[in-house]
């Protein structure tokens, strides 16, 4: 365990945040100088990339490194670690900038505040305690959202991308941060691997920007708009969220890309390279599209012919009916968490089926949250095979994925993964309830946040904001945010007292 | 650059961990899911499981822009197999490591080249050329040889006797000592632990002391009178040998040896083993018993032996034997070490003179020809992670016309220029030399510093 090798490392995901905060310093610019738009200000950015470049050039300079390489613990450190000071100085924009000032409100709340809007941007929750959002500036809107779209494919993949060395310690980060039970390597070296990974990631960016664009959306809702689908975030620049265009164009360009955003970018790659049956022979993929065929026609069906607890059956027609359900449902099970309709008031088996693919998320590799496609497959398979061992005793049952077994070290993983999220997930729903939220919206807000999709139910629904919850849960939402976005494991194993014996 | 390496041994594992340092691209296979996994710790290279000689894998590995294959698993068959399948796809340079010496002998009518191979590596038969250098040479714990053995870099440990003890290499200079000879490494153990050694690089004020390894570049006969000096015996004239172990070394070792020294015997525990030794031997006295009992060594005349070598493939066993001969007179004793992981242990065993380390024969042998054009040859040290390479100074290369001195700052730091061979005459850089193209420069480097030699010595257009 080499501290000082810890700290390197985070010197430089430190400058590369620094360099990110050159964007929204252009937007600002744009604004406030070109447009001459007064509440735009340009020096909360420019302090807030200052502070990171000072700190992060002292921890890479100051440090003298010796001559080792990042093992497995020292990048679990590194990358939880840099989650959460990545978080930290990217609140500083939202805190300089007064975003949530308001009378009677202690600086520490209002840095609760900021943190968890900056905690909820990097780890593409899109959790948010703004009640108003249209009246922040273009930079802090432009800010929200591009944190999403860094956290998404990753900072640390990104900063394995861009500094050359890393090495074999690039791998071990790129492992702690990619989400999935095991890693894809495209390519034999690392850092390629990011690059082509971050390469397909600003392809389809750029791609879903000029979609929207055709639909006569501004180029700056359409950029933050795509921010927040690629990396399945789904914070908007309006209070409606996708709701606000009321557009059948705009409603399926979304969907479509939360749809391509859930899937592992693995193969997208593989599609770029010419191989476009890829696709269809990925065992995940396959049941990542049933997951979503079954929900969207079980849910359609259900607010169509059924009634609420209101007594008011929410659709009267098929068509509406569809269009709303499948946006709400690949907003969901992609973990982006865009709305346009409020599914609090749709049939409790259509709200129950929302809730259980708030857990299952995207595929492993994609951007988005949740325990991902591939262990729940796994755990089907495993759950099959029990059965099968207690028929014939003797059998020989190997869990295939794509026509390779899967070692049982990965299911004994998964099965471990399982366990870990649900007894957090029950944890951390009652302290909130401790904390005074009814049950509903304690479960709600609590799974919202660890899978890192937004809206939750109750009061945090997709209609409410997280402002009125207690400070402390702020923190603790916070936490699990992170451990949504990192996958249990490079969290907790912090927490191991082994960990940290040298 | 990207190679392909197949088999995770300890041979792959080494290669693709050098070549990584140096910038390439690397996908290794293997068929174990352990090895697989090991090595994707450890390196940043992609690894894929199966056979080696599966058409489909070799496709989905990347063969068709690949540069390189290296095939060393230990099957022949499979490694044949592998290069053939390469040169379908147009791979530039193809290795294998072959043991069996049936497939290629005179007699089988077969080159390597009618198999599409490159570079045969056959791992026995460099490690009996390695015990036969050893021997010829007493003193010398690592030899490597440059220009066909006219320039040497020999490792050779201070004695209690040496009187150079306490003397500062400049000292040394004074007495017209150090032309064309040059000391390149001393690796001196520094506290109780005897696996922990400095590597120092030597500057004049350095004071040589006792126990320490020096590693001396130099020519062959500057070599000799450095150890003559010192009072080291420079070469012997085999007497008697003993062999320990009859496996495919030791035969061969013993049959190369028949016509050098002039009584070799060889001892085998296994009576089976033994009795086919000794029908492919004719001088060669083959015994057969427990090799770590003292009464059977003294059977085979241990008291005053030339040499004493074990190569039973137990490196466990090899260390005790070769214990056990030395304690009863034996003059020098060698042993074939398997393990990679023993290797720097084994300095601190006084009773041990020198090591043949197959892997370790098997990749400065491979590494020789892959390393791209203007190097010439390479050798792994030992004992220290250092390698040291011949590399051609290409035209118009950063380093040429200019003095040495005014490199300093560009050159890595642990690495140095060693030799200079130009025009077949053999030049002892110092910091006012100034290199030419077409010089073959010596330079002894720790392995991540070769890609910047590397780049210095390229050659470039004007």
């Amino acid at each position: 365990m080499s501290r000082r090798l810890i700290f390197f490392t985070l010197g430089n995901l430190l400058i590369c945040l620094a360099g990110s905060m050159l964007l929204p310093i252009g937007v600002a610019l744009y604004y406030h100088v070109g447009n001459g738009e007064a509440q735009t200000d340009l020096s909360p950015f420019v302090i807030s990339a200052v502070i990171p470049l000072i700190v992060g050039l002292v921890l890479r300079f100051g440090i003298r490194r010796r001559n080792e390489e990042l093992g497995i613990r020292e990048s679990f450190a590194v990358v939880t670690l840099g989650w959460i000071t990545l978080a930290l100085f990217g609140a500083f924009p939202y805190m300089l900038a007064d975003v949530f000032e308001a009378e009677g409100r202690s600086s520490w709340t209002e840095f609760s505040f900021c943190y968890f809007e900056s905690m909820s941007g990097f780890s593409t929750t899109g959790a948010t305690v703004l009640t108003q959002i249209e009246n922040l500036s273009h930079a802090i809107l432009f800010w929200r959202s591009f944190s999403h779209w860094l956290g998404g494919m990753g900072i640390v993949v990104f900063a394995v991308a861009i500094l050359p060395m890393l090495g074999v310690g690039g791998m071990q980060l790129f492992r702690a941060e990619a989400p999935g039970p095991q890693t894809d390597r495209l390519t034999p070296r690392i850092t390629q691997t990011a690059k082509l990974l971050w390469g397909v990631y600003v392809l389809v960016s750029i791609a879903e920007t000029v979609c929207l664009m055709l639909s006569g959306m501004s180029f700056f809702d359409a950029l933050c708009h795509t921010f927040g689908t690629m990396a399945t975030g789904g914070f908007s620049t309006k209070n409606l969220s996708i709701a606000h265009y009321d557009s059948v164009y705009i409603d399926l360009v979304t969907c479509f890309f939360m749809f391509i955003a859930g899937t592992n970018f693995a193969l997208h790659f593989s599609f770029f390279r010419g191989d476009f049956t890829a696709y269809f022979r990925d065992t995940e993929f396959r049941f990542y599209c049933t997951v979503i065929l079954i929900s969207i026609v079980v849910i359609s069906w259900n607010t169509v012919q059924f009634q609420n607890h209101e007594g008011q059956i929410p659709y009267d027609s098929m068509w509406p009916s569809l269009r709303h359900t499948t946006f709400q449902v690949l907003s969901i099970i992609t973990t982006t968490g865009y709305g346009t309709a409020d599914f609090e008031k749709w049939p409790a088996l259509s709200q129950f089926l929302l809730v259980t693919l708030m857990f299952y998320g995207g595929c492993a590799g994609s951007t988005s949250g949740g325990m991902k496609q591939i262990r729940f497959l796994l755990l089907i398979k495993q759950s099959g095979a029990e059965i099968k061992r207690l028929i014939f005793p003797h059998a020989v049952l190997p869990i295939r994925v794509n026509e390779k077994v899967v070692p049982s070290e990965v299911m004994t993983n998964i099965l471990g993964f399982f366990f870990f999220f649900i007894g957090i997930f029950a944890i951390v729903t009652c302290i909130m309830a401790t904390l005074g939220m009814d049950i509903v919206s304690a479960a709600g807000c609590t799974i919202a946040t660890m899978g890192n999709i937004g809206p939750g139910l109750g009061t945090v629904g997709p209609t409410d904001n997280y402002a009125h919850i207690h400070t402390a849960g702020k923190f603790i939402l916070s936490f699990c945010m992170l451990l949504g976005r990192l996958e249990l494991y490079t969290v907790l194993i912090l927490f191991s007292p082994n960990f940290w014996r040298k | 650059m990207k190679a392909i390496i197949i088999g995770a041994g300890e041979v792959g594992f080494h290669i693709a961990k050098l070549l990584i340092l140096q910038g390439n691209d690397v996908v290794l296979i293997d068929e174990s899911e352990e090895a697989c996994h090991r090595v994707d710790e450890q390196l940043d290279l992609l690894s894929l499981r199966g056979s080696g000689s599966s058409p489909y894998l070799l496709k989905a590995s990347g063969i068709d822009e690949a540069d390189i294959l290296i095939a060393v698993t230990n099957k022949d068959e499979i490694n044949i197999l592998a290069c053939q399948i390469a040169a379908r796809y147009n791979v530039e340079i193809k290795v294998a490591r072959v043991s069996n010496p049936d497939y290629f002998s005179s007699e089988s009518g077969l080159t390597p080249q009618d198999f599409e191979i490159d570079l045969l590596v056959n791992p026995e038969e460099l490690c009996v050329a390695e015990f036969l250098r050893l021997l010829k040479m007493p003193e010398a714990r690592e030899i490597a040889e440059f220009e066909d053995g006219d320039v040497q870099l020999v490792s050779f440990r201070v004695k209690k006797s040496n009187p150079f003890i306490g003397k500062s290499l400049e000292e040394l200079g004074e007495n017209g000592l150090l032309t064309d000879i040059r000391f390149a490494a001393i690796s001196r153990r520094t506290t109780q632990r005897i696996s922990s050694r400095n590597i120092i690089i030597p500057k004049g004020k350095d004071v040589l002391q006792q126990g320490d390894d020096v590693f001396v570049i130099g020519s062959r006969i500057a070599v000799e009178q450095l150890f003559r000096m010192s009072g080291i015996l420079f070469t012997q004239r085999l007497e008697r040998v003993i062999i320990v172990g009859g496996s495919t070394i030791g035969v061969q070792l013993a049959r190369e040896l028949e016509e050098n020294a002039t009584d070799v015997k060889l001892i085998e525990a296994d009576p089976i083993k033994a009795e086919l030794a000794s029908q492919h031997l004719r001088r060669t006295t083959v015994l057969h018993g427990n090799y770590l009992q003292f009464r059977l060594l003294e059977e085979a005349g241990v008291i005053d032996v030339n040499g004493f070598v074990a190569v039973t493939g137990d490196d466990e066993n090899d260390i005790m034997a070769c214990m056990t001969a030395k304690e009863n007179g034996a003059q020098r004793a060698l042993a074939l070490i398997q393990q990679p992981r023993y290797l720097p242990l084994l300095t601190g065993i006084p009773r041990l003179d020198g090591v043949v380390s197959r892997h370790l024969s098997v990749v400065s042998n491979i590494l020789r020809l892959i390393r791209r054009g203007h190097i010439v040859s390479v050798a792994s040290l030992r004992e220290i992670e250092a390698e040291v390479i011949e590399i051609v100074a290409g035209v118009n290369a950063k380093i040429v016309h200019k003095t040495l001195v005014s490199f300093k700052t560009k050159f890595p730091p642990d690495a140095f220029i060693g030799a200079v061979i130009r025009r077949s005459k053999l030049i002892i850089p110092n910091g006012q030399t100034v290199l030419q193209p077409a010089d073959r420069v010596i330079v002894f480097c720790m392995p991540d510093a070769i890609p910047i030699i590397e780049d210095l010595f390229a050659k470039r257009r004007s």
